[in-house]
């Protein structure tokens, strides 16, 4: 098809769900042309979704500049605090892995090390956030059946028969990726055959801000604070028990927590129907391809111990912005092989690193086996008791370590450009 | 480029006229130009510094708006030696009405196959600046000197040529390597050899400049030089950034006065 005949784009977004919105909506505000494919009919309501995400404060700056922090703001619970606790008596009660006393010099006391928000909030925050934006193009529901990338752009053809020709690609379609299969960008991963089962609770005691894990044999079991005094619980199971958990009634499960949590979290009310998430670990090869580069999950699924995929894609998207805007002020293409490879080593470690550590403390603190205890104990007394640890993990799930995305580091949108 | 525009072209000045065969094949070699892994990697590397500072630069020279997108808009720039596009194709990203000339037939027809690809409109012509400075061709609010002087036979001469081609009130920026042993370990030993990030035989040591050989050149041009700017290599990052350090890299701006 001639280029006449594409409709032009200078960047397209695959992708509409928390990180393409986002994404979309700090780039429109910034001045580029953005066009975003979902595959969701916007005027529907979102699949529902129980879980809820601990957005550490680097990714709240990240929402901020993209004026979706705003909306949220007494929807959202500060964390103040986090909790491990070994359920099988190995270690003294209430070890504190790290709260907002932990944080590293210079950082402001008393600001939360993050905001725990539900999903469905979040989810539909940014999308009011989006369509506020009027300068953003929006092709939904669509989706993409083609990519061909030549001299003069990259064509996405849509199911409508829609074509659209952008200089840069943006693959933010989540872990099962159209635009990263069809860059041919391939992906390593395993199944954890674990499910986390997420539901909400009424929670009787208070829970003051703290996110709680108990490591048991099965695997984690995790209440992380919401408003009102409600909880979400992320009750890691094996895949099949997880799944089925899910099935159960509010009041089954009502019964089923509180007879096995109940001693530890005190009298809880399910308020809302559990969801079962499976457990999988997927790592993209590269972040980049010619006149593409993808961002979150299409980058890598973590396993969601400290809702850390998230925010790893709202600093996948700060350092996207920034080195977008720094293209552009020097007169480079968008799609210029050399700051997408700046971009591919700024944030591929980070997400290795993480998903490795979040893979590690899972298989650290669930299995059961002899050989494996002393380490496990060994893993938690140094986690919780080690002060320069203790601060790194702090400063790693917070956002001041030099080298971040300045977005991420606190900077307002408008500094970038000037 | 039109027939035309190759007749009307003064002697050893020629617009790029491209048979439509010859096209695949520079596209060809303007991807190896283009390619940011292949023997052009450095400039690459270097360009998002470089550029930036170029565009700091002239903003600041013709006091234009620092926040536009296209801030250069209005101004005749030349850039000589322009090679496969580099810096001409980002110049006329950000508004510059830009001539580019290259002694190489082949160089500019890859830089103009690349250009026409991005949409982009810029003005490629095969010649030199002391053929370009006997045409009438009025004189540029611009004049860029990106790493060529250290290729040229004749230094001196050809540095006072291409001042000629600045307009009262204009500037132009000399981009070179110095005549240390720092930048002939990097650009010689180090990227030809060890890196083989360039083709061996791209520099030869005896023709790099010291940056007071160039300041002395410009002034007696009449221009008025800033002092050097240095731009340094961090292996570690992978990375270029401006320094106090002109050892390797350097680049003067000097102002023609109105």
């Amino acid at each position: 098809m001639p280029a006449s005949q594409h409709t032009r784009s200078q960047i397209l977004i695959v992708g509409g769900g928390s990180s393409g919105g986002v994404l979309a909506v700090l780039l429109s505000e910034l001045g580029f042309e953005v066009g975003l494919v979902d595959t969701r009919d916007p005027t529907l309501p979102f699949t529902p979704d129980s879980r809820a995400f601990a957005i550490v404060r680097g990714g709240w700056r990240v929402l901020d500049a993209a004026g979706v922090g705003g909306n949220l703001v007494n929807k959202a619970e500060p964390l103040l605090s986090m909790e491990a606790h070994d359920r099988n008596g190995l270690l003294p009660p209430a070890a504190s892995m790290f709260g907002v006393e932990d944080l590293p010099d210079g950082v402001t006391e008393g600001e939360p090390l993050g905001y725990m928000i539900e999903v469905d909030l979040l989810n539909q925050a940014i999308r009011d956030r989006v369509n506020a934006c009027t300068a953003i193009t929006q092709y939904a529901p669509e989706t993409v059946t083609g990519l061909e990338v030549g001299d003069s752009g990259a064509v996405v053809t849509l199911d409508s028969g829609k074509s659209i020709i952008a200089d840069l690609v943006i693959g933010a379609d989540g872990v099962g990726s159209a635009i990263r299969e069809l860059s041919g960008i391939k992906t390593l991963g395993w199944s954890y055959e674990q499910a986390v089962v997420a539901a909400t609770v009424q929670l009787d005691w208070p829970h003051h801000g703290a996110a709680r894990q108990w490591f048991q044999d099965e695997g984690p079991f995790a209440i992380l604070p919401l408003t009102e005094n409600r909880g979400n619980l992320a009750w890691f199971r094996k895949e099949k028990a997880g799944i089925a958990t899910a099935k159960l009634s509010q009041a089954d499960l009502e019964a089923e927590v509180n007879q096995r949590f109940g001693d530890l979290a005190g009298p809880m009310k399910v308020l809302r129907d559990p969801l079962a998430y499976p457990l999988r670990l997927r790592l993209a090869e590269k972040l980049i391809a010619p006149r593409v580069a993808l961002v979150g999950d299409a980058v890598r699924r973590v396993n969601p111990l400290a809702g850390q995929g998230f925010n790893l894609g709202l600093k996948d998207i700060a350092a996207l912005v920034e080195i977008l805007v720094e293209s552009r002020r020097a007169g480079l293409a968008l799609s210029d092989g050399a700051q997408l490879e700046t971009y591919q080593r700024w944030r591929r470690f980070d997400g290795v690193a993480t998903a490795l550590a979040m893979d590690g403390i899972n298989r650290t603190f669930s299995n059961s086996s002899a050989l494996l205890s002393p380490f496990k104990r060994l893993a938690l007394t140094v986690g919780s008791t080690v002060g320069p640890l203790r601060r790194a993990l702090a400063a790693q799930a917070s956002a001041d370590k030099p080298g971040l995305p300045r977005l991420v580091r606190g900077e307002p949108l408008e500094a970038l450009i000037g | 480029m039109s027939k035309n525009s190759l007749n009307e072209a003064p002697e050893g000045l020629s617009s790029p006229s491209i048979d439509p065969e010859e096209v695949s094949k520079f596209s060809r070699i303007a991807s190896e130009w283009w390619d940011p892994k292949g023997n052009f990697r450095p400039l690459h590397k270097f360009n998002p510094v470089r550029l930036t500072f170029l565009r700091e630069t002239i903003v600041s020279h013709f006091g234009l708006d620092p926040r536009a997108i296209r801030p250069l808009e209005g101004l005749r720039l030349l850039d000589i030696g322009c090679g496969g596009g580099l810096i001409s194709e980002p110049m006329a990203r950000l508004g510059a009405q830009v001539t580019a000339v290259d002694a190489s037939e082949n160089n500019i027809k890859t830089a103009s196959v690349h250009a026409k690809s991005q949409g982009l409109e810029i003005d490629f012509r095969a010649g030199t600046a002391e053929a370009l400075l006997a045409s009438d061709e009025p004189p540029f609010d611009v004049v860029l000197n990106m790493e060529v002087i250290e290729h040229v036979a004749d230094p001196e001469t050809y540095l006072t040529d291409c001042c000629g081609l600045v307009r009262p009130g204009g500037m132009t920026v000399v981009a070179t390597l110095n005549k240390t042993a720092k930048a002939l370990a990097l650009a010689v030993v180090g990227a030809e050899y060890i890196l083989g990030w360039l083709p061996r035989g791209t520099h030869d040591y005896q023709k790099f400049l010291k940056p007071e050989q160039i300041t002395d050149w410009l002034d007696a041009a009449g221009l008025e030089c800033e002092p050097a700017q240095g731009v340094s290599y961090n292996p570690l990052g992978d990375s270029w950034s401006l320094s106090g350090d002109t050892d390797i890299n350097y680049m003067v701006v000097a102002r023609k006065p109105a």
